[in-house]
């Protein structure tokens, strides 16, 4: 494993605007209804598995599948569930979802208890009944990516790295429960027979990294390292680059460099469940933006509706023009006010007119900054020309599946094209494609 | 309540605009137009007037009569016009042919091949040649800076024996040549200020100058005097360097670069016409997309055939 | 002086001669067998490469007819008449198609639930939350079709495209380029068409769009010729039995069943 950090190739330097990094978690009194869509995991879509009318108690479990990439769904509060409603995702899939209404007592399932993980499989058993998925936003199944079968990885790498704007969820976590996090990947470590692990952290967040390396001072097999900052220097393959110097295959998976990368939130969350069998039911968020007056993070239960976020956080629904669940790179708009918090989701903005930018798009100019800028070493010029055009076989020589969709092109562009969204029409006609052609 | 506005993400932008980029340019350009009016006069100031109105009123004209939407605000047409007229002899004559020019560049080179950012060609430079070959007589006479309209040869264009202007004054612009091409001073500043401002990057002027001057050093000339002598300061750094008809890879410009000096050098030593640095401007032009094709970024994860 | 002028016009006459020779003599020898019925077959197709047959061009097409890959009646455009004398020429019986007519289902009063921004397509638009009408069936109008078509034949009106038949061929490229799968093919000369393809439940399609069909039943009950069935919420006609009454039509609660000619 090299000791050398590489600078991620291409990539944009961003404003950190991290203004809520010094304010502390606040908790978000329980609201009137949560609403819990079956579908909050990369993967197959969860069965219902209660009823109308049903009490629920928190941490039941209210979804699951046999199916392998997948992960349970557990109820965040105590009281009934009044209705099984059919939705849309945001990319147009259809999913269902249990609103529930609180009874405000919190009653926990009596049988929760400590889970057995005194060996491998026990873990990752345990790991799965916890419902843990990526917590930095992904919503990969953490015991999915984790039980790596015949393969050890040579590393455990922990991403504190948080490169998006705005957001400072997870360097609260450091801050506030950094004992916890370090006692959660000794436990991984323990359990899957990993010998070293990387906490990787960049340099606008100096606190939070001489805490970790206060804490790891005595455990010879965590390091903290420091990587200067760079979009998207957080993504999983740009990560790894950055640490190890190896490139993920394509459409390959970090273990087959070699490593396993989870978020440090999603650490903590596992730390927590092995200590106390209560599977993911709330999750800390951070809410920024113009929108709202009391900016800051805040641990929220699964299922508040973003309305009541933003009205404790004392919203100005005049001012706020769009509300993004994640951040302002890669953050996915929401419909209405009525949008769920899910597992993934790390932050809210809501962003006024002086946030946005509104020119429209010109012609393309050939400048190639966005080929510059582009971190999997594609030419998002010439993508875009294709995908607009519709021309499949040419998408596919060009490699478009590699796309992370995170952003840095359309930052660059200077004609304001809508890359992404580009790309993202440009997937959904290769799949197509491919689905027809067999 | 409004309803809440939904759009693809990235929802941040950059500040850089295309019409920044292009006043960048025009910034870049004023130095040397202000230093032409002081050595051409007069004439020189109404050719890069003409030239730059010409060229946005063509372009509204096309985009009015085509019903396309309005790119005028672009700035692309008054670079594009700014370029043409620094390439005009200081005659009276050019005042007309920078319109002929201005045609021909906008709406022939540029807009009829699909507007910016898809024409093969170097307006400024294709318009040039055209004039050139329809007008020889108008656009191959010079006048010599500084005086009433004496006809002087350009460096490039003086006969054997006689007397070759010195280093000092062909830096400063004190010799015969078009508007622009003569002063190197404000041509090397003007790229300063676009590399500072990352309008441009190094590779394509310093490889094309480079490798001109190695050439001509090979061929047994001058390499100091080639390089700053014809178009070669303002073909190198203003437009080799234009975004649509070069390269988009790094790897592709230092290629275009070097073939660009291959041919100017050649066209130079062997050749007995002085527009050296357009002809093989447009030559090169037309071999970006091949350069494109052969010279793609090497993607991330890519496993090579064994 | 006379020889000046004529010896370069005996080299480059002897050059010219050369080279014809050449080229004649290349050309017997090195000539292509071509099956002569793909030409006919050629000279027959209307010449639009419009895509329709599935091939990207009608040279490809006649190719295929000629080498018994293609069914001799997929040229749309050609209409029947082609079809017919593709079988005179190789000599088969040729299945003639039906008449039928394009028509997009959809007509739709509906609000927005959000304002979208960004790629003025309906393919993009219907990515982000099936798009940014209350119906999530409905047309989006950003012209996807309009785009397409290779004969200038869809408009946009009211929030739906309208074909004109005139100068439609069917060659189905406006279907294949609507992500709702609006258009589609309506069986005969003239008849009705149900111009809704929501499965909302009733209630939910009454409250996302004025007009759309709210599954009342009322056409099935109405049809004596078992021909309209309400499936997954929507009404649909079956053309093999539909006779053309009009009993749906004089029935339905919320004219959402409207008459289409090919002639109109």
């Amino acid at each position: 494993m090299t000791r050398k950090f590489k600078n991620i190739k291409g990539g944009v330097t961003l404003p950190h605007k991290k203004g809520t990094s010094e304010i502390s978690t606040k908790i978000l009194p329980i609201p009137k209804l949560v609403e819990i869509p079956m579908q909050q995991h990369i993967g197959a879509c969860c069965e219902v598995l209660v009823n109308k009318g049903d009490y629920v108690y928190v941490g039941q479990v209210l979804g699951d599948t046999a199916k392998f990439v997948s992960a349970p769904i557990h109820s965040s509060v105590s009281g009934k569930v009044i209705q099984i409603k059919d939705i849309i995702l945001y990319n147009g899939s259809k999913s269902v979802s249990i609103i529930i209404e609180p009874d405000g007592k919190q009653t926990v399932l009596p049988d929760i208890s400590k889970p057995d993980i005194s060996t491998k499989e026990n873990f990752l058993k345990a790991v799965r009944s916890s419902g843990l998925t990526g917590l930095g936003g992904a919503g990969f199944p953490a015991h999915v990516k984790l039980d790596t079968k015949d393969r050890i990885p040579e590393a455990l790498i922990i991403n504190a790295v948080e490169c998006e704007p705005y957001i400072t969820c997870d360097y609260r976590a450091i801050i506030e429960e950094g004992r916890e996090i370090v006692k959660g990947i000794e436990l991984i470590l323990d359990k899957l027979s990993i010998s070293k692990s990387y906490i990787a952290v960049e340099d606008n967040k100096p606190a939070a990294f001489t805490l970790l390396k206060e804490l790891t001072k005595d455990e010879p097999r965590i390091e903290t390292v420091m990587l200067s900052t760079k979009y998207p220097q957080g993504a999983e393959k740009m990560l790894i680059y950055a640490l190890t110097g190896r490139e993920v295959p394509m459409n390959g998976l970090p273990i087959d460099v070699g490593v396993v990368v989870m978020n440090v939130t999603s650490v903590l969350a596992l730390f927590k469940y092995c200590q106390t069998g209560m599977p993911l039911v709330s999750r800390r968020v951070t809410v920024e933006g113009d929108g709202v007056a009391d900016k800051g993070n805040y641990q929220v239960v699964l299922g508040t509706y973003i309305k009541d976020i933003f009205e404790y956080c004392k919203g100005d629904n005049q001012k706020t023009l769009k509300v993004l669940c994640g951040g302002p790179m890669m953050g996915i708009t929401a419909e209405s006010y009525e949008t769920p918090v899910i597992k993934q989701n790390n932050a809210f903005l809501f962003m006024t007119q002086e946030d946005l930018d509104f020119i429209e798009e010109t012609a393309c100019i050939r400048c190639g900054r966005c080929i510059d800028a582009c971190p999997m070493g594609l030419m998002p010029l010439t993508l875009n020309k294709y995908a607009l055009a519709k021309m499949t076989e040419e998408l596919e020589k060009y490699h478009i599946m590699n796309c992370i969709e995170c952003g840095a092109c359309s930052y660059v562009c200077p004609a304001k094209r809508h890359l992404v969204q580009s790309f993202r029409v440009g997937k959904d006609l290769l799949k197509k494609a491919k689905v027809k052609n067999g | 309540m409004d309803k809440l506005i939904v759009a693809s993400s990235p929802h941040i932008k950059d500040k850089a605009t295309t019409s920044r980029i292009m006043l960048d340019v025009i910034i870049a350009l004023m130095p040397t137009a202000i230093l032409s009016v002081y050595y051409f006069s007069y004439v020189a100031a109404l050719i890069i007037v003409t030239s730059v109105s010409s060229c946005v009123l063509f372009e509204y004209l096309f985009n009015l009569i085509t019903k396309k939407r309005h790119t005028e605000t672009d700035l692309s047409c008054v670079v594009t016009g700014l370029i043409l007229a620094l390439n005009m002899p200081p005659l009276k004559s050019s005042i007309i042919l920078s319109v002929i020019g201005a045609f021909v560049a906008i709406v022939i080179i540029k807009m009829l091949f699909g507007g910016i950012g898809q024409n093969i060609f170097n307006p400024a430079a294709a318009a040039r040649l055209f004039l050139t070959a329809s007008f020889s007589s108008l656009m191959t006479v010079y006048v010599a800076p500084l005086t009433d309209g004496i006809t002087a040869a350009t460096p490039l264009a003086i006969p054997e024996g006689e007397v070759l202007p010195s280093y000092l004054d062909m830096f400063l612009g004190k010799t015969a040549g078009s508007l622009g091409e003569t002063a190197a001073i404000t041509l090397i500043a003007g790229g300063i200020y676009l590399i500072f401002r990352k309008v441009i990057t190094w590779e394509i002027p310093v490889t094309y100058i480079g490798t001109v001057a190695l050439l001509s050093y090979v061929f047994g000339q001058d390499p100091l005097y080639c390089v700053l002598a014809g178009g070669l300061m303002i073909g190198s750094i203003y437009m080799a360097t234009d975004y649509t008809t070069s390269p988009m890879t790094h790897k592709g410009k230092f290629i275009f670069a070097a073939g660009l000096g291959l041919m100017t050098a050649s066209i130079r030593k062997f050749g007995s016409n002085t527009e050296g640095v357009a002809y093989s401007l447009l030559f090169m032009n037309a071999l970006v997309p091949l350069i494109d094709r052969f010279t793609t970024v090497k993607t991330f994860g890519r496993i090579k055939k064994k | 002086m006379l020889k000046e002028i004529l010896i370069p016009i005996a080299i480059l006459g002897g050059i010219g001669l050369f080279f014809g020779i050449a080229l004649t003599i290349a050309g017997r020898v090195f000539e292509v067998k071509k099956d002569e019925r793909v030409e006919k077959i050629r000279q027959i197709l209307p010449g639009a490469n419009c895509g329709a047959c599935g091939y990207s061009g009608c040279d490809l097409y006649a190719q295929a007819v000629a080498e018994g890959k293609a069914e001799g009646n997929l040229c749309i455009p050609g209409t029947n008449v082609t079809a017919v004398k593709i079988g005179e020429i190789l000599g088969i019986e040729v299945e003639t198609q039906k008449t039928r007519v394009m028509r997009a289902l959809c007509c739709p009063d509906v609000s927005k639930k959000f304002e979208y921004s960004g790629i003025k397509t309906c393919e993009a638009a219907n990515l982000a939350y099936k798009g940014e009408n209350t119906c999530n069936y409905s047309c989006l109008g950003y012209g996807d079709c309009v785009v397409v078509c290779p004969h200038d034949a869809i408009m946009m009106k009211n929030g739906a495209p309208i074909i004109d038949p005139m100068l439609c061929t069917e060659c189905g490229l406006c279907a294949k380029a609507c992500p709702k799968n609006l258009i589609q093919y309506v069986i005969g000369e003239c008849g009705y068409f149900v111009a809704c393809v929501s499965e909302d439940n009733g209630k939910t399609t009454n409250r996302n769009c004025k007009n759309g069909c709210i599954a009342c039943k009322l056409c099935e009950k109405a049809c004596e010729d078992d021909a309209i069935h309400v499936v997954n919420n929507v009404a649909i006609i079956d053309y093999d039995k539909c006779t053309k009454c009009g009993k749906c039509y004089d029935v339905c609660p919320k004219k959402i069943i409207k008459k289409f000619c090919s002639s109109y």
